[in-house]
């Protein structure tokens, strides 16, 4: 078993609904933590630890500027993987890849 | 998105309409061996992913199915449907829901023959766009717990 804690880790970034938003809020132009918080009703110090996430990830970078912390989208591009239909179609690519392999693998057993 | 178009079997995805997404993949084999192989339920486990074993599955209109799946740290989740529609060896209609959080989509599943080969087309139909993003959104998720190995590829351009 191969492991990819790196892939783990930035999917694990990238499963909370919260911080896909943050991120789709940010492709639109920089924003205060405070502007990310209110339309999610959240307090800064929730929506200050999924930056924190993020900015670890290096999805989002921050400047802080006089009492305020000015959010933008990090150096790792998601272009890719933007409405996240990529990655699904690789899931449902894996699965029936292994169906594939199954008809191999049963080729000239009656069925 | 050129990832595994190397390959004459990757597969498929496009949205058709606002409501539904569609998978395509073609299979070296004929219509008969896909379709048995597709619809046996003793078989299930061996490609579905995620340690799936089979509560039910009784493929007769009106029958019913249950997977029974694990996550990744080990949690149980169950998918379930009814069978709407089967037409042997082309066509099989069912919903298509997790046991929870969304709504059932209706997945319709046609063979077709090329040459010797098979053509799977799976369309999934919701009953918002919403849900079928959600959908999408959720495989991706899921993707974070199994840690499959081609998503790599895909992260790979990430980093770039």
């Amino acid at each position: 078993m191969v492991h990819y804690s790196q892939v783990d880790r930035t999917f694990a970034v990238l499963a909370d609904p919260t911080r896909r938003a943050v991120l789709e809020r940010l492709g639109q132009g920089s924003a205060t933590i405070s502007e990310l918080a209110e339309p999610f009703g959240m307090s800064l110090t929730g929506m200050k630890k999924h930056v924190r996430v993020l900015e670890e990830a290096q999805l989002v970078t921050t400047l802080k500027v006089g009492r305020a912390r000015l959010c933008h989208l990090g150096p790792r591009r998601l272009d890719d993987v933007r409405d996240w239909v990529e990655i699904y179609r690789q899931m449902v690519n894996d699965q029936l890849d292994r169906f594939g392999d199954l008809l191999d693998r049963t080729k000239g057993h009656r069925q | 998105m050129t990832v595994d178009q190397k390959s004459p079997h990757a597969v498929i995805l496009t949205k058709p309409t606002d409501l539904e997404f569609r998978v395509e993949r073609v299979f070296d084999h004929p219509i008969e061996r896909v379709w048995a192989a597709y619809t046996d339920p003793e078989l299930i486990p061996q490609w579905w992913g995620d340690q799936t074993r089979v509560d039910h599955m009784d493929v007769r209109v009106g029958g019913t199915w249950r997977f029974i799946s694990k996550a990744g740290e080990g949690q149980e989740f169950a998918t379930v449907g009814e069978f709407l529609e089967v037409t042997p060896p082309t066509r099989l209609v069912q919903t298509f829901g997790m046991e929870g959080p969304f709504g059932a989509a209706t997945q319709t599943i046609e063979f077709e023959p090329v040459g010797r080969e098979t053509r799977l087309r799976l369309t999934s139909r919701f009953a918002t766009t919403e849900e079928r993003d959600q959908v999408l959104a959720y495989g991706a998720e899921k993707g974070a717990i199994g840690g499959w190995a081609r998503l790599d590829a895909v992260l790979k351009k990430l980093a770039a």
